[in-house]
C-alpha cells in the first residue's frame, strides 16, 4: 500500500469512529456553502461545511460554478454557474439537496452571480447576450420554478456581481467592461475600449445611475453592500504592466462618489492587479479583498480609506461577513477556512477541497 | 479512550509525513542556494568588470560577464514566478513583457538628460532592471546618442543598484525559504509550490516569450525577449535547465517510487524535443520570419506542461495546482 493510501484509510477510519457530522449537530452553527474541487478526485462539486472544515454535503456538479444567491425566505441557495454557464441548481437548505434546476435563456449566457429580491420572490441574474455581447439581467421568478419573467440591459458590458442593497429592492451591478465570447474562450475582445461602471437601480427599473473610475482598464468585478448601502467593489486590472498599477479595491457611499483606495505599488504588484473576492463588516468601516494571485488576504480600514493589514493566505478566494460574529469567514484554494477577526487571520479548519472564488456563509 | 488513540495516531501520521516531506526538499534547496549564490556572485563579477573596463563596450569581459548575469537571472526567474510574492524583486530585476516600450524610452531619456550616474534613484524602477542592462550594451541607437562612458558608468550605476535594492532584498525571501524548508509544517507547501512554479513558468514562457510574437500571420521580432542581444533563445533554454534541475531535485525519484517511471520517462522525452528544436532553430527568434517554427515552439512547451500536469494528478504526486490564482474569475 502507497504511503499517501494509508494516509487516507487511516483518516477516513479516524473520522468514522469520530463520526461524520449532520445537519442536526450543526443546528445553528455556521455553515460554509461553495463550489469547490475535490482534491483527490479532482472533480467539481457543490460543498456544505461546518467552518471546522467537517463535510455536511456534498454534490456532484457537471462543471466549475462560481456563486451564491441565498433566499432566507424560503431557504434556498442558488448556486450560479461560472462564464459561460447556462445552468443554476437550486438547493434546499432543509433538505439539504439539490431540488431544481434551471438555464438560462436561448442565446445568453451566465456570468456566475445573482441576488435575490427583498421578498425573496426574484431572482437577479447576470447574463451575457451573445449576439451583442451587452450585459443583460435576467429576472427569474422563484415562485414560478424559476422562470425568466423579465430581462433588461445592464447598463454596460460584462456584467459580473449584482448584489442588493440589504435592507431594500435597490440594486448594484458590476459591469466589469470586459466584452468575452464563449467562442473565444476568456480572450477580451475590447481590451482598448473598455468601460466598466457600477450601474445602481431600484427592482421598479427606475432610477439607473452610473459612477466609473479614471482608470478604464480597472475591471470592476465584485463587491459587498452593507446596510448604509456603502459599497466596497473588488477590481481586476485588465493592463496589469508592473510597477504601474495603483489600485485594488474602490469605495462608493452616499457622500462620495466612487473612488479607489490607495494602495502602495509592492502590494498591488503582489495582487497582480488581481481580487477575487471582498467583503465588508455590517457597520461599513473594515472591508476584506482576497488576492490569490498574491497569496493574501487585506484588511481595509474603510473609515480612513486607508490599507490597514495584509495576511499571507495562499491561494486566498472567498469571503463573507458573519453578522453574528462580527469578522469575515474567509475560504481558500487550499481548502483551509479562516477567520478574520480583530485584526488577526486564524484558520478555523480544513476541507479536502479547493474552495472556489466564493464562499456564502450563513447560520443553520 | 478509542478517540484520543486516534486523534494521537492520527497526529502521529501527520508529523512523519511533514518530516519526510522536510527532508525530501534538501536537494532543491541546495539547487536554489546554489542559484542564488551564482545570481549574488554574476552581479559582481559584471560589477568588477565594469569597474575595470571603462570602454566598456569594447570589452569581452564584460559582455562575459552580461551573459552569465543574465543567465543565472534566468535560472532564477523559473521559481520566482510563483514563489516570491512576498518580495516580488522579480518586476524589479526583469519586468517582461513591456507592453509600451517604456523601457527603452526611459534609458533613452536618461541617457539624454544631465542627470548624473550617481543620481540613479531619479530613474524610474523599470528604468534600472536588466532588460536597461541589454539597451545600454546592445542598442546601436543608445551609443549613437552618447559617449561610452557615459553608457558604462549608468551601467555599472544599474548593476550596482540591482545588487543593492533587488538582490540584497530577495535574499531575505531566498532565507526563508530556506528556513521554511527546515519546518516540517511549511515543507508541504514548498513542495507544491516548486512544482506548480514549473508549470506557471512554462506557461508563462509560451505566452509571453513565444506566442506573444506572433499576431494572425505576422510576427513580431522586437517582442521576443532580449531580442536586442539575440539571446531569447538562450534565455528559454537557461528557463528550461532549471525547471530540469528542479525536477530532478525533488520530484523525479518520487514519481519513479510510486510506479510511474514512464511518466517521468516523458517529461524528460518532451524536454529533449523542445530543448533540441531551440538548439536547432537555426537563426534568432529577433531574426526569423517562421511563424512555424515558431508556432513549433509553443507546441512543445505545451507537450511539456502536459507531462507536468500528469505527474501532479492525485495518483502520483498529489499537488493540486492553484486554483482561484491560476484561473479566477
Amino acid at each position: 500500500m502507497k504511503r499517501r493510501d494509508f494516509i487516507e484509510k487511516a483518516t477516513q477510519t479516524t473520522l468514522l469512529f469520530l463520526g461524520a457530522p449532520t445537519i442536526a449537530q450543526a443546528k445553528h452553527q455556521k455553515l460554509v456553502f461553495s463550489s469547490a474541487k475535490d482534491l483527490i478526485t479532482g472533480k467539481n462539486k457543490l460543498v456544505v461545511s461546518q467552518t471546522n472544515g467537517a463535510i455536511l454535503k456534498s454534490l456532484p456538479l457537471e462543471r466549475r460554478f462560481h456563486s451564491m444567491a441565498y433566499s432566507p425566505q424560503r431557504k434556498e441557495v442558488v448556486f450560479i454557474e461560472r462564464r459561460p454557464g447556462y445552468t443554476c441548481h437550486v438547493f434546499s437548505i432543509e433538505k439539504l439537496n439539490f431540488i431544481s434546476s434551471f438555464s438560462c435563456p436561448p442565446k445568453r449566457h451566465f456570468y456566475g452571480h445573482g441576488d435575490f429580491t427583498l421578498s425573496g420572490r426574484y431572482l437577479l441574474i447576470t447574463m451575457n447576450d451573445l449576439e451583442t455581447l451587452n450585459g443583460r439581467i435576467g429576472i427569474f421568478d422563484a415562485h414560478n420554478n424559476y422562470e425568466l419573467v423579465k430581462e433588461f440591459s445592464s447598463g454596460g458590458i460584462g456584467p459580473h456581481e449584482i448584489r442588493r442593497s440589504p435592507l431594500s429592492d435597490r440594486f448594484f451591478i458590476c459591469n466589469g467592461g470586459v466584452q468575452t465570447h464563449p467562442d473565444t474562450g476568456r480572450k477580451i475582445l475590447n481590451p482598448d475600449d473598455m468601460q466598466p461602471s457600477l450601474v445602481t437601480f431600484d427592482h421598479s427599473l427606475s432610477s439607473f445611475t452610473n459612477h466609473a473610475l479614471d482608470n478604464s482598464y480597472l475591471s470592476i468585478r465584485h463587491m459587498d453592500i452593507n446596510t448604509q448601502d456603502s459599497v466596497l467593489i473588488g477590481v481586476q486590472d485588465k493592463d496589469f504592466i508592473p510597477m504601474e498599477s495603483d489600485s485594488l479595491v474602490a469605495l462608493h457611499t452616499s457622500s462620495q462618489p466612487l473612488q479607489t483606495l490607495p494602495t502602495d505599488t509592492e502590494i498591488v504588484l503582489r495582487a497582480q492587479g488581481y481580487v477575487a473576492s471582498v467583503g465588508l463588516s455590517e457597520d461599513g468601516l473594515w472591508g476584506v479583498s482576497t488576492c490569490p494571485k498574491g497569496d493574501m488576504a487585506i484588511l481595509w480600514n474603510l473609515k480612513k480609506r486607508k490599507l490597514e493589514k495584509v495576511f499571507k493566505c495562499p491561494d486566498a478566494s472567498g469571503v463573507d461577513f458573519d453578522k453574528k460574529d462580527q469578522s469575515f469567514i474567509l475560504t481558500s484554494g487550499t481548502g483551509k477556512i479562516y477567520r478574520l477577526k480583530s485584526m488577526t487571520l486564524t484558520q478555523l479548519g480544513h476541507a479536502n477541497v479547493q474552495w472556489d472564488n466564493h464562499n456564502l456563509a450563513i447560520n443553520a | 479512550m478509542k478517540k484520543t488513540l486516534n486523534t494521537l495516531f492520527s497526529f502521529f501520521l501527520l508529523i512523519t509525513t511533514h518530516q519526510a516531506l522536510a527532508d525530501q526538499n534538501k536537494p532543491l534547496m541546495q539547487l536554489l542556494d546554489k542559484n542564488f549564490h551564482n545570481l549574488i556572485e554574476s552581479n559582481q563579477s559584471l560589477q568588477n568588470a565594469l569597474t575595470e573596463n571603462k570602454n566598456c563596450l569594447q570589452s569581452e569581459e564584460v559582455f562575459a560577464a552580461y551573459d552569465k548575469f543574465s543567465e543565472a537571472w534566468q535560472k532564477n526567474w523559473v521559481y520566482t514566478v510563483f514563489s516570491t510574492k512576498q518580495s516580488n524583486y522579480k518586476f524589479l530585476m526583469q519586468f517582461f513583457p513591456d507592453k509600451r516600450g517604456r523601457i527603452s524610452r526611459e534609458v533613452y531619456r536618461v541617457i539624454s538628460s544631465d542627470l548624473s550616474p550617481t543620481e540613479i534613484s531619479k530613474v524610474r524602477n523599470y528604468g534600472k532592471g536588466l532588460p536597461s542592462l541589454e539597451i545600454l550594451f546592445f542598442d546601436q541607437k543608445i551609443q549613437s546618442k552618447s559617449s561610452e562612458e557615459r553608457i558604462c558608468s549608468f551601467a555599472l550605476a544599474i548593476t550596482n543598484y540591482l545588487k543593492k535594492e533587488v538582490i540584497t532584498k530577495a535574499s531575505q525571501q531566498h532565507k526563508d525559504w530556506m528556513s521554511d524548508s527546515k519546518t516540517s509544517s511549511k515543507a508541504k507547501d514548498i513542495d507544491h509550490s516548486f512544482y506548480n512554479s514549473m508549470i506557471s513558468a512554462l506557461e508563462n514562457l509560451k505566452k509571453t516569450k513565444i506566442l506573444r510574437a506572433i499576431t494572425g500571420d505576422k510576427i513580431h521580432n522586437r517582442r521576443f525577449e532580449s531580442w536586442r542581444s539575440n539571446s531569447s533563445l538562450q534565455n528559454m533554454m537557461n528557463n528550461l535547465v532549471s525547471i530540469k534541475e528542479i525536477f530532478e531535485a525533488s520530484y523525479h525519484q518520487r514519481v519513479v517510487d510510486q510506479d510511474y517511471r514512464h511518466l517521468s520517462d516523458n517529461f524528460f522525452k518532451e524536454w529533449k524535443n523542445l530543448s533540441n528544436e531551440i538548439k536547432n532553430f537555426g537563426e534568432p527568434l529577433s531574426q526569423t520570419t517562421s511563424i512555424q517554427k515558431v508556432n513549433a515552439l509553443a507546441l512543445s512547451t505545451s507537450r511539456l506542461i502536459r507531462t507536468l500536469k500528469v505527474m501532479a494528478s492525485p495518483q502520483v504526486l498529489n499537488i493540486p495546482g492553484a486554483f482561484n490564482g491560476a484561473d479566477g474569475d
